[in-house]
């Protein structure tokens, strides 16, 4: 009896040592017995950061893009940590790049550098190099838009964008309070040549007293574009207008474009647009009144449309917020975001907008070609081939949390042809340059019954072998009659088509774009 | 084999008993950094499955593999066991549930029970890294005279009293097992019990007493013998006989230059998480990354 006692202690051990071998190469007990969930993909952990409000307004962040060159993912996070990922989800590297979050996110046109802006006390602008991940220089913001702790009042570099030769274009702005509540801006647009030498600022010798949320630059026609976003308008603003054109070599003001608001709206504010073409003939831009435009390159209006029109229920004016625009060799693509109260952009809404979270798609012309619906707002797009990769995240109205995740759509038939759900919302989205893998970074959220959904993650999915549910894939094909669909009293699509020549320009070289250029 | 017996060092293969104490200890002293300094899991486990490869090759007797299996299994599992239920950080992700969250009662009190799969890693980690410095003491224990280790201590010019307070300690496990066994002995003969009177188990509770008591008259009459040989008032010791033999010399330069580098590397990656990075380094980073 002893002898079996002996024997079976050191049967056990031996089982133990197997048992350790296999836990510690990675592999998890129990799992083997599952089916493994294709639609999951690869996940990375990104690390743990403060959960936020599901209904909040401002929301986690994450920055992906593909990088062609190293044949992987870079990701820039609320930690204030970039990493480079294989597309097998190992990390080649990781750096933290301070106490700020990261906010911002591109690649110079040989992909090799990386542009990243963060909001923190500094608001920096790094040029990080990709295969190294050494910063090779950096700008800080606070020197051109000012920071005012005893207001927590910080500098954010908030969208940076890169031409042909590889000089960077970076919007940098902050929010103030004066002593009556009321909201002002300190914004500042600034160019850097690839060695790091400061090119020009706009303006020289004062700051842009409006919020400046988005940019984009022409290689043909040498212009750079920067919009406005001041939901806190007042008359006595000096930067009112909508647009302003500069000249990308020397900062000079060429011109400017001022779009008249509708009602109840006392100013038109462009938050995610406008984007050139690739040959800088046309400048596409949706506002925040639910109106998506084509200007000529220089800001001459060409049409309108309608996308989301602001409509009163009980009282209150609700809208789908228009956020993107791009000139695409499809078409002029447009989207919308959630449905909001006009009054106060907290509250609830008691109907969801039939024209909310969707992509709109318009010929050049103005023709209508389809609208297609997600079920919760689409965070982010970026582009490859033909179609568009959607990172849908919250829908604060709906709260459907099974809305979450990565969808591709084809841009050519309107329809969805792969979807991967995540748990929390998706934030970001990239896609490689065939578009066979997509990548998407998800935030936890904390839901108003208290339950925290999903982590800040990673994923990395094969476009193949995204399920499309019935329900997603058929949403918005559109009939073509240049009319956005929905039950609501949406304006058909009118105004005068401009010059019918397809946007077919060249990439300007970005990666994995998420400026609608990468093809 | 007694209790004493199983204790002491004297039933290895000559080739580890002829290996001087300076080079066991320091041996010792490294593997113990190189625990702490490596996180990976597979690395770790390495590191323990090579401490018993040494155990093979000493030759350990199969009575001393079946105590050695028993307390390295008792380290590990218990280690990955309880961080497997109560595994704080995150992220967690549960196999089983215990206890349901929305369980009536116990449910409210834990807040649910689960089995979570990153807590089971992380106990194997941390199981390994005690079962590893677990596996290679017994090893220095059961291969080396307490005096091999007493010289090599004082070669080092270490404080008599200090190196005589740690060879002791070595000592004493031996005496100690032997010591618990009597005690085991003897509650085992006086129980009044008419089952289960041979179980050791059950005597366990009642043998902190006696044990401590002996031991106190053990340490008592060791010191006396200490005062009077007047080891502590020597002033000339023949430190010739623990002369650290050459090859051994090297073979620990080695190991500890292998040892600075893990351990040079684990700190330039850590240090690159917290923004010194530098892009030279970035193999370093790689190497520390996937296998420290």
């Amino acid at each position: 009896m002893k002898k079996i006692k002996g024997i079976l202690i050191l049967l056990l051990f031996a089982v133990s040592c197997c048992a350790l071998f296999w836990l510690t190469g990675s592999r998890t007990p129990w799992t083997i017995f599952q089916q493994p969930d294709k639609t999951r993909g690869i996940t990375v952990h990104l690390g743990d950061i403060p959960v936020e409000n599901y209904d909040r307004m401002g929301f986690t962040k994450g920055q992906v893009q593909y990088v062609e060159p190293e044949d992987g993912w870079l990701v820039g996070t609320d930690r204030g940590e970039l990493f480079l990922f294989g597309q097998d989800g190992s990390q080649r590297w990781k750096r933290s790049l301070g106490v700020g979050k990261l906010v911002s996110l591109t690649l110079s046109p040989d992909g090799k550098t990386a542009y990243v802006g963060e909001v923190s006390a500094e608001g920096n602008l790094y040029a990080v190099d990709i295969h190294s991940g050494d910063i090779r220089w950096k700008y800080k913001g606070a020197d051109y838009a000012g920071a005012d702790a005893s207001q927590r009042s910080y500098p954010s570099v908030v969208h940076i964008v890169c031409d042909r030769e590889g000089n960077v274009y970076a919007n940098i702005y902050r929010f103030l309070m004066d002593k009556e509540g009321h909201r002002g801006y300190n914004g500042r647009m600034i160019s850097v040549n690839p060695e790091g030498g400061l090119r020009w600022q706009f303006p020289k010798n004062e700051v842009i007293d409006s919020w400046i949320n988005w940019c984009d630059v022409s290689d043909g026609s040498g212009t750079v574009v920067l919009s406005t976003s001041a939901y806190d308008f007042r008359p006595e603003m000096k930067y009112k207008a909508t647009m302003y054109f500069i000249d990308k070599d020397t900062g000079d003001q060429v011109g400017t474009t001022t779009v008249a608001p509708i009602p109840p709206f006392d100013n038109t504010v462009m938050r995610g647009s406008p984007n050139f073409s690739a040959n800088g003939r046309y400048l596409a831009a949706s506002a925040s009144d639910g109106r998506g435009f084509l200007f000529t390159g220089d800001g001459k209006l060409l049409w309108e449309r309608t996308l989301s029109k602001p409509t009163q229920v009980d009282g209150a004016w609700l809208n789908a917020s228009g956020r993107d625009g791009f000139a695409l060799k499809e078409g002029v693509l447009f989207t919308t975001i959630n449905t909001f109260n006009r009054e106060n952009w907290q509250l609830p809404t008691p109907v969801e907008h039939p024209s909310n979270n969707s992509l709109f798609l318009f010929g050049t012309d103005g023709t209508y070609k389809f609208q297609y619906m997600a079920p919760g707002t689409m965070e982010d797009l970026a582009f490859a081939k033909h179609y568009v990769a959607c990172a849908v995240g919250r829908n604060v109205r709906t709260h459907n949390y099974k809305a979450h995740g990565g969808l591709l759509v084809d841009l050519e038939t309107g329809r969805a042809v792969s979807s991967f759900h995540t748990e929390g919302p998706c934030q970001a989205i990239a896609l490689n340059r065939d578009a066979t893998l997509m990548a998407g970074v998800e935030a936890p959220a904390l839901t108003p019954e208290g339950k925290i959904i999903g982590a800040y993650r990673l994923h990395i999915w094969k476009v193949a072998e995204g399920a499309v549910p019935a329900d997603t894939a058929d949403s918005g094909a559109g009939s073509g009659n240049g009319k956005a669909s929905g039950g609501w009293e949406n304006s058909p699509a009118t105004g005068q088509a401009g010059n019918n020549d397809n946007t077919t320009g060249n990439t300007t070289g970005n990666y994995g774009a998420r400026d609608g250029k990468g093809e | 084999m007694s209790m004493r017996q199983l204790w002491e060092g004297t039933d290895s293969r000559p080739w580890i008993r002829r290996i001087g104490g300076q080079t066991k200890v320091v041996i010792l002293f490294l593997m113990a950094i190189l625990t702490i300094t490596i996180d990976n899991p597979r690395t770790l486990f390495l590191l323990f499955f090579s401490t018993l490869l040494l155990h093979l090759a000493a030759g350990t007797s199969i009575y001393k593999w079946r105590v050695l299996a028993a307390l390295l299994m008792l380290g590990l599992w218990g280690s990955m066991f309880s961080q497997a239920l109560f595994f704080a950080q995150t992220p967690r992700t549960p196999l089983f549930v215990i206890i349901a969250r929305d369980t009536p009662w116990l449910g409210a009190i834990t807040g649910g029970l689960y089995v979570n799969r990153d807590g089971t890693l992380y106990g194997a980690v941390q199981g390994l890294r005690s079962a590893t410095m677990l596996s290679l003491g017994l090893l220095v224990c059961w291969t080396s005279d307490p005096r091999q280790l007493l010289g090599a201590l004082l070669s080092w010019k270490l404080p008599p009293q200090v190196a005589f307070m740690l060879v002791t300690a070595i000592r004493f496990l031996p005496v100690l097992a032997a010591e618990t066994g009597e005690i085991i002995t003897a509650l085992q003969l006086r129980s009044d019990t008419k089952s289960g009177r041979t179980a050791i188990i059950r005597h366990i509770p009642h043998i902190a007493k006696p044990l401590l008591a002996r031991c106190l008259r053990r340490a008592q009459t060791l010191a006396l013998s200490v005062v009077s040989r007047g080891f502590f008032q020597a002033r000339q010791r023949n430190t010739s006989l623990f002369v650290w033999n050459g090859r051994e010399k090297s073979a620990c330069g080695l190991f500890a230059l292998a040892t600075l580098a893990v351990v040079a590397g684990k700190l330039c990656f850590v240090l690159s998480e917290q923004g010194m990075y530098f892009g030279v380094l970035r193999r370093v980073y790689d190497i520390a990354k996937l296998y420290l």
